[in-house]
């Protein structure tokens, strides 16, 4: 089987066991979608910034709750993981599938939340916003493969659910800066080109580095 | 008042390398025994 | 072993002559004249800058040692990671009390979020922290330094592009810079601020040399038998088995 093959399979397992077992459909959407409705709350009811706010806490809910998304249960992870390495599989390759599984789940987060943020938040029209949807893809990607590692990094400790966050979110920054201010340059009628590359820049660095260190995180399984 | 915030900031700086110093002199004494 | 736990003479020296710089850096930093801009307040960066200074290059040994153990897999990489790690925390966070202390007089505020160093040493300070805890997760020590080693090494890549963000979202935001004098400083304040610049330098591998010394104490030290259930005492009467 070639390696796009395999990749394919990865993805293709991981999404079938999402929809099978998974929690970000069930929970962490909306989870994501409680705290975007939520946020006006803790404002003053006759408050006027949630039109500007909205978009902002958008890309951030869905920076801290797409990265939950990409979080395996540790059981599920461990068993796929030994089958695989068996078999074996090119700890890259894996690695590359998993990613794309996690970045599609993280889409699917985004997906579901921007029509909520609009109606909540109802921020101003922002004509040509389909030109944030590159962006929205390479944020999907980049909290992906982050997701991927950190969860690599804390498999099978007990700390895992509060450790791989932290470790991942301020290296997650560049993404957040990237989407969230790319989309206000858009609303402001000036070029995103700067921020996307910059997004751009970040996803090749995290693939770079996911795909050479690949080979240790998967020896290091607890 | 000018002079408060220098002192505050040494203190706080010097006061943080000092503790950090302190406690690595205890764990070479734990390790030690 | 008792005599393991002592610094070996290099280290004791190196000790020696950080004290005695740190405390020349610091009468400098107090005899030295105010700023005309700034004035008193110029003293407060004979601290927070060196001490940036050294945030970044601890982070930058952490990442190095993390580079080679990938590499070389030889435990000695790791725990010159580890041990610059916990000493680049300490000095991060120095940084960032001296940095909101002097801003606070000098810029009005504590924290202003268009200085692109203060937000990424922020930033840095959380990445510290989570290597920091991520070791702290693993009790083996095999995948604890590999694990810290990815991390290490992930990081080193990131905090660039972190700092770019940063730097490009401030933008025109610019804030009266730190730099006392402008262009050419007093030669007297020039010599404070190299002085402690040197000291903390040493600061650094001195407090390097000494946590090195302890991870290796510690790591070749056979931890007690079972824990305390065997060695804590009984009390009377406690019946065995």
């Amino acid at each position: 089987m070639t390696s796009t093959r395999q990749i394919v399979e990865i993805l293709r397992r991981e999404l079938l066991i999402e929809r099978r077992a998974g929690e970000v459909i069930t929970i962490v959407v909306p989870f994501a979608a409680l705290a975007l409705a939520l946020a006006p709350l803790a404002l003053p009811v006759d408050t006027d910034v949630l039109p500007r706010i909205g978009p902002a806490l958008y890309w951030l809910i869905a920076l801290l709750f797409g990265l939950q998304a990409t979080m395996r249960s540790a059981s599920q992870e461990s068993e796929v993981s030994e089958l695989e390495a068996m078999a074996g599989v090119d700890p890259a390759v894996r690695f590359a599938g998993r990613s794309l599984a996690a970045a599609v789940l993280v889409f699917g987060v985004l997906v579901a939340l921007a029509p909520l943020m609009v109606v909540l938040y109802a921020p101003a029209p922002v004509p040509g916003w389909p030109a944030i949807i590159p962006s929205a893809l390479l944020l999907a990607a980049g909290l992906g493969m982050l997701g991927v590692l950190a969860g690599d990094l804390t498999a099978g400790l007990r700390q895992r659910s509060a450790l791989a966050p932290l470790l991942a979110v301020p290296l997650g920054v560049p993404l957040l800066m990237g989407s969230a201010q790319g989309f206000d340059y858009l609303a402001r009628g000036a070029g995103i080109l700067t921020w996307t590359l910059l997004l751009l820049a970040t996803d090749l660095v995290l693939a770079i580095v996911g795909v050479v260190t690949a080979r240790h995180l998967q020896e290091a399984k607890l | 008042m000018a002079d408060g915030w220098v002192w505050l900031a040494y203190l706080a700086g010097y006061g943080a390398i000092f503790a950090y110093t302190v406690g690595l002199i205890s764990r070479f004494r734990r390790a030690g025994r | 072993m008792k005599g393991q736990s002592k610094l070996n003479r290099a280290s004791q020296w190196l000790a020696l002559a950080a004290t005695v710089a740190v405390g020349a850096g610091l009468a400098l930093a107090f005899t030295s004249p105010p700023d005309a801009l700034q004035g008193n307040f110029v003293r407060i960066l004979y601290l927070h800058v060196p001490a940036a200074w050294l945030a970044f290059l601890a982070f930058g040994v952490t990442a190095l040692g993390s580079v080679l153990w990938l590499v070389t897999r030889k435990p000695r990489w790791d725990r010159l990671a580890h041990s610059s790690a916990e000493i680049g925390v300490v000095f991060t966070a120095v940084t960032l009390l001296t940095g909101m202390i002097w801003g606070r007089p000098v810029w009005g505020v504590f924290w202003s979020w268009g200085d692109a160093r203060m937000a990424s040493t922020a930033l840095m300070f959380f990445i510290y922290v989570g290597y920091l805890g991520l070791r702290r997760a693993i009790p083996d020590p095999d995948v604890r330094a590999k694990r810290s080693a990815v991390l290490g090494a992930i990081a080193v890549v990131q905090i660039p592009l972190v700092y770019f963000s940063v730097y490009l979202w401030r933008g025109l935001h610019q804030l009266p810079s730190i730099r006392p004098d402008g262009p050419t400083m007093d030669a007297s304040m020039l010599t404070a601020f190299l002085v402690n610049l040197v000291a903390f330098n040493l600061l650094y591998v001195a407090l390097l040399s000494a946590r090195y010394r302890l991870a290796f104490v510690e790591q070749t030290q056979p931890g007690p038998v079972a824990g305390t259930a065997v060695t804590k005492p009984r009390l009377e009467g406690a019946v065995d088995g």
